[in-house]
């Protein structure tokens, strides 16, 4: 079945099963390999994009509910082919361990600086909640959040 | 406590549930109190009543209270057991269960004729408790016991919205006495038959491809009717309280908000399905839950409850 979506800014056709989830169908059949397979439950976030603007487990997002809602990955993040401020402000504070669940933690924290651009540390903490970093690497996130966010 | 009424005099409101606390003995709010006084005081500004008139006017809770505060104490019941009353004396004194599991009257009162027959709690639906509860099986003392101390049972499911914070602070009680409150909450509906949970799957049954792609796709990993409940605990949907309800308030917040409470302590967990989902794919999938794993009607007004549940999140 073939299946329109629109995918950091461009349209794509894809012929999968309808109850595939979008983040088999990024990495799979269009090759977007930013989101991560973490769980594959919805419980560690390394899968995070972002559908219409809010942060969302692609791993439990069936194909066929994405509709004509427009999704952002990892990749859809940079400007001129070049790490934009956050994923810069990421990389500047070494903010990755093993780096597995960054991605997922640069479209969480984008979500949050598209909505505060400058938020508090209760409140990144907060809203970085639902994603899991197993390494411990939490205080080089925040920095690197806070860093995106004051510059 | 026992008199709602404050150290200056003035009335208080039954949101404070003096209306149960008023069963407790002497001995148990003196011990309470000398807790709390043991605690260091903190600065805390009491925020202004914001009720309209005549409810502003707090001399007016002395006539609610002539009408549904009985402040008689509980008698012991010597027909049934000494847990029995211990329990009784838990459930309905400072555990307050009646405060959400009893229908209130337009006027904020317990409905005292019909007893634990479910009632509200910000916005979820808090079940019977007594015949009128409709699930997939019976609860035993035992089950009861185990979900009310860890806020999950594998043969009925998970404590969410309110009652979650319910299940982690009985989980600080005592074993004992949260047995006690089981066996006085198991004995106000039917006793189990020794039947095991009859599983309703009515797969295939007129069901539209998109909703079944989606069901497919987002909830039946976990809910995987293999008996197998994984790291997330999801058990098969047929055994869950919430979808057998005759409202879909609890099934439409389950979806929308997940199960977060129990996160940090190996619980059950679910994800929110509030950005993920449409609020037409959320009735969908609720509508498409019902059918398949019961053999009750369809909600009505679904699409009606998922927009007033997203508006309830909204701080």
């Amino acid at each position: 079945m073939t299946i329109s979506l629109k995918i950091n800014g461009q349209s794509q056709d894809v012929d999968v099963d309808p109850s595939t989830p979008l983040l088999y169908v990024l990495r799979n059949y269009i090759g977007l390999h930013g989101p991560r397979f973490g769980c594959g439950l919805g419980q560690c976030g390394a899968c995070t994009v972002h559908i219409d603007g809010r942060p969302t487990f692609s791993c439990i997002l069936p194909i066929a509910a994405v509709g004509d809602r427009e999704v952002t990955t990892l990749e859809g993040l940079l400007e001129d082919g070049k790490p934009n401020k956050l994923q810069q402000a990421f990389i500047d504070e070494e903010a990755a361990q093993c780096g597995y669940c960054i991605s997922g933690m640069v479209m969480r924290a984008q979500a949050l600086l598209h909505t505060k651009p400058n938020p508090t540390d209760d409140e990144i903490r907060n809203y970085m909640r639902p994603n899991l970093c197993r390494c411990g690497t939490h205080t080089a996130i925040m920095r690197a959040i806070k860093r995106a966010a004051i510059a | 406590m026992h008199e709602g009424v404050d150290r200056e005099g003035r009335q208080l409101y039954p949101a404070f549930p003096y209306d149960h606390f008023t069963k407790a003995t002497d001995e148990d709010i003196h011990a309470l109190y000398s807790f709390m006084m043991s605690i260091p005081a903190i600065h805390n500004v009491i925020p202004a009543n914001q009720l309209s008139f005549p409810f502003s006017f707090r001399p007016i809770i002395a006539g609610w209270k002539v009408l549904f505060l009985n402040q008689a104490s509980l008698e012991n019941d010597t027909s049934e057991s000494v847990e029995w009353n211990r329990g009784r004396y838990l459930v309905e004194g400072l555990g307050h269960c009646g405060s959400c599991h009893t229908p209130r009257n337009a006027l904020g009162g317990e409905e005292k004729g019909s007893l634990y027959a479910g009632g509200t709690a910000e916005g979820w639906n808090a079940p019977p408790l007594n015949a009128s509860l409709v699930t997939a099986h019976h609860w035993t003392v035992d089950q009861l016991a185990e979900y009310l101390s860890t806020g999950w049972h594998k043969l009925h499911g998970a404590a969410a919205g309110p009652m979650a914070d319910v299940a982690k602070n009985l989980g600080q009680a005592s074993k004992d006495d949260v047995h006690a409150i089981a066996i006085y909450v198991a004995s106000l509906s039917p006793q189990p038959d020794g039947r095991t949970a009859v599983i309703t799957d009515n797969v295939g049954k007129n069901q539209p491809a998109n909703v079944v792609a989606i069901y497919t796709g987002a909830c039946a990993k976990c809910h995987n009717d293999r008996n197998d409940v994984g790291p997330s605990k999801a058990l098969s949907l047929s055994l869950s309280t919430a979808v057998h309800q005759g409202d879909p308030a609890n099934t439409v917040r389950v979806i929308l908000h997940g199960i977060q409470s129990y996160r940090t302590g190996g619980g059950p967990y679910m994800p929110a399905f509030d950005a993920i989902l449409t609020d037409t794919q959320i009735a969908d999938i609720a509508q498409y839950i019902r059918a398949r794993y019961t053999n009750q009607p369809q909600w009505a007004d679904i699409k009606t409850e998922v927009i007033k549940a997203r508006q309830e999140a909204q701080p």
